[in-house]
């Protein structure tokens, strides 16, 4: 059985092929999301965020597949394959090329159909088997989509299959070696790509899953690998479904030089199918999704009449000839005028169509994302951040003198601090007695009103334009007179210029900072490793107990 | 009798067949039982491919596979609680014996008078072939079933209406 093994090897090739494209897909279809709304998409993993799909995979793979303790357990485990299998079994017949098809059914176009109807039951048991009644709820809505959609997909196939009078997917494709079916058939391909859509449960049809209401439909318990292969099955039925729209609409592989050029029917079809892919994706990022009582009403009473119309249409041109064919279209278009009047009169399609426009206009303008630590925005001129010290460059020192009044007069209380003599001042060099030695504020609790700045004698304090705040600790969250002076200067301070405390001897007023091993020590004593500070601040400690000393709580010596 | 390829596929899809078929009637769970319902409709669908009855056989797919199934899993669903044991015995048992048994007399009695074999050599029949045999010979019989179907539409949606 030589050829059975070339069937299965053929099967394994295509899936293999189906798993790139699906992952291509994702990728695509997250950058074309992004840029509709201008964003940039992914970009963090490798180039452009290239390797993002690859890292997904391996995300999925390696993530444990969890089966809920109220589960059915069986069914639970097959539906994925349920769901997954019908979807890959229609790759068996979809011609990609003139010869490049793995069988060439006689029924082709009614294999289309009636192969995925079983994908129905796989949603059901997901929906059924997780326990879970957003899965239930989401179960029962795929199955009444699923099964009103049927009805205009067929509807439209059948008139493809009229006009082709064949069911053979390559000899339909033969046939538009000179027109394309979309201009015999703009009214079924409407129908076809609507139905067909919302068989694959893809936006604005996408309610079996509707995140937002039932958290993922039938999918909602599944994770890790069976998950994947839910995901998997929905964008292969988005290849089918571009395959099959490329196929029986828009002339297959036929292209200006398909039949010279042997492996330019192959790119004139994946282009094509391209095409109808972003489309969908457009779809996608333009409508929202449907109310389910607006489904069912758009599926009954306007796709399947329209479906239907085109049908006898059709026919009458077949059998009758055009001339009959032009009376019928002509007593259609009255009616449907007519019956639709309400529809019109409310212009629902011109929405849909500006809807369109604007969100194919929002994808040629530029992301207003930056790459955040590599660029950044600037910020306004008022902007206010948080409050730092400022560098007296003449001199060579801060110009805060500790005088404590900003300290007295912050509404939140967020800053302490302490002074010494200043050495410069013995010299002559500076005209300040005293020099801040300790500055804290703690900037988590912080309201950035600014009052320290207005009330600071020596104009010593400015708003700094940061507005990095974060840290990984709470002690972190209380910046230090360097880190702050760090703010303004765009530097660290020169640590010469400031002598560090434990270079000081205990000065004669004793307001010094204590020396540092008593700091350390006491943290000790709290089981606490001293912590280094988040920043180069000289040998200080954020330690409580250090600040507590400034405060006149003094640390034995 | 030599052991083809199609005489395996054929006996496996039997055995899967009967094994569901029992599994709808033996369980209690009325959702495994619509469920093997579907297995055991898919396997005849495999039947029939072996026999070369590609058509039927995507029919069987469809209607009883896919659409059928869906709405006795839906209606189970929905109507039960999402399944779990239910009591599957009523009043109406002696009737579903009477049809049973009926049933299976007419099956064996075709079975038995038929002339086996039917026929030496399997013919896949086209397409072409059923629809004019179907649309031409059989032409009325369709359109009666087909009217069957819409009266029982209809009637449905009557019954579905007199509610409001």
């Amino acid at each position: 059985m030589p050829n059975l093994i070339q069937i299965v090897i053929a099967l394994f090739v295509v899936l293999l092929i189906v798993m790139g494209i699906v992952a291509a897909l994702t990728y695509a279809e997250r950058k074309f999301l992004g840029h509709v709304q201008m964003r940039l998409g992914p970009m963090r993993v490798g180039p452009h965020g290239l390797f993002q799909a690859p890292a997904d995979v391996i995300k999925l793979i390696i993530k444990e597949d969890l089966v809920p303790a109220n589960a059915d357990k069986i069914v639970f485990r097959l539906a994925p394959f349920i769901v997954f299998t019908p979807v890959f079994m229609l790759f068996v017949t979809i011609p990609f090329a003139r010869d490049l098809v793995i069988r060439n059914l006689d029924l082709g176009l009614f294999y289309l159909v009636a192969i995925p109807s079983i994908t129905v039951v796989g949603y059901l048991m997901a929906g059924f088997g997780s326990g879970n009644k957003y899965a239930l709820l989401g179960g029962a809505r795929t199955a009444a989509q699923l099964v009103s959609y049927e009805i205009p997909l067929v509807l439209a196939l059948v008139t493809i299959a009229m006009i082709a009078d064949s069911l053979s997917l390559t000899a339909i494709a033969e046939q538009q070696r000179e027109v394309p079916f979309i201009l015999l058939q703009p009214v079924g391909l409407f129908v076809f790509l609507t139905a067909a859509l919302a068989e694959a449960n893809r936006t604005p049809f996408d309610i079996t899953h509707a995140e937002s209401e039932i958290v993922g439909g039938p999918t909602v318990e599944y994770s890790g690998v069976s998950w994947a292969m839910f995901f998997l099955a929905e964008y292969a039925n988005i290849i089918v479904i571009s395959s099959v729209t490329t196929i029986l609409y828009l002339g297959a592989w036929h292209g200006p030089g398909s039949d010279l050029v042997p492996g330019l029917g192959l790119f004139w079809f994946a282009a094509k199918a391209a095409a109808v892919i972003l489309f969908i994706f457009w779809l996608r990022a333009t409508f929202p999704r449907l109310r389910i009582d607006q489904l069912m009403a758009f599926c009954w009473k306007v796709l399947i009449p329209v479906a239907f119309a085109n049908l006898v249409l059709t026919g009458v041109f077949l059998v009758f000839g055009p001339l009959a064919f032009t009376v019928c279209l002509a007593a259609a278009l009255i009616l449907a005028a007519v019956a639709t009047r309400p529809i019109w009169q409310r212009r629902i399609g011109r929405g849909l169509l500006r809807s369109l426009r604007t969100t194919s206009e929002t994808i040629a303008r530029t992301p207003v994302t930056v790459q955040y630590p590599v660029e950044r925005i600037p910020v306004h001129r008022r902007f206010r951040g948080i409050p730092a010290l400022l560098w007296d460059d003449e001199v060579g020192e801060p110009k805060c003198v500790a005088c404590d009044i900003c300290a007295r007069e912050c509404p939140v209380d967020v800053i302490h601090t302490s002074g010494r003599p200043n050495p410069k001042a013995k010299t002559g060099e500076s005209s300040r007695k005293r020099i801040v030695d300790q500055f804290d504020l703690n900037f988590a609790l912080c309201i950035y009103c600014g009052i320290c700045v207005e009330v600071c004698p020596f104009d010593a304090l400015a708003m700094s334009r940061t507005y990095e705040i974060a840290a990984e600790s709470p002690d972190q969250f209380v910046l230090h007179r360097d880190q702050l002076l760090e703010l303004t200067m765009g530097r660290k301070p020169p640590a010469d210029d400031v002598p560090s405390p434990e270079s000081q001897t205990p000065s004669e007023d004793g307001e010094s900072a204590i020396p540092e091993p008593v700091g350390a020590a006491a943290a000790g004593d709290r089981g606490r490793a001293p912590r280094a500070p988040r920043t180069t601040s000289g040998p200080r400690t954020s330690d409580p107990a250090t600040r507590n000393s400034d405060l006149g709580t003094r640390t034995p010596e | 009798m030599t052991l083809s390829p199609q005489l395996v596929l054929f006996i496996v899809f039997s055995i899967v067949a009967i094994y569901a078929a029992f599994g709808v009637v033996t369980t209690e769970n009325v959702v495994h039982s619509a469920l093997s319902l579907v297995v055991a409709v898919s396997a005849v669908a495999g039947i029939f491919f072996v026999l070369y009855a590609d058509f039927l056989g995507l029919v069987q797919i469809l209607i009883y596979g896919g659409a059928v199934a869906m709405l006795v899993l839906f209606a189970l669903m929905l109507t039960r609680g999402g399944g779990g044991l239910a009591n599957l015995d009523n009043r109406q048992k002696p009737w579903a014996l009477v049809v049973a048994g009926v049933t299976l007399a007419v099956i064996l009695f075709v079975a038995i008078s038929a002339a086996w074999p039917a026929q030496q050599v399997l013919q896949r029949v086209s397409i072409q072939q059923l629809g004019r045999s179907l649309f031409l010979q059989w032409a009325v019989p369709f359109e009666l079933v087909s009217l069957v179907l819409l009266v029982a539409l209809i009637g449905a949606i009557v019954i579905a209406r007199q509610e409001e």
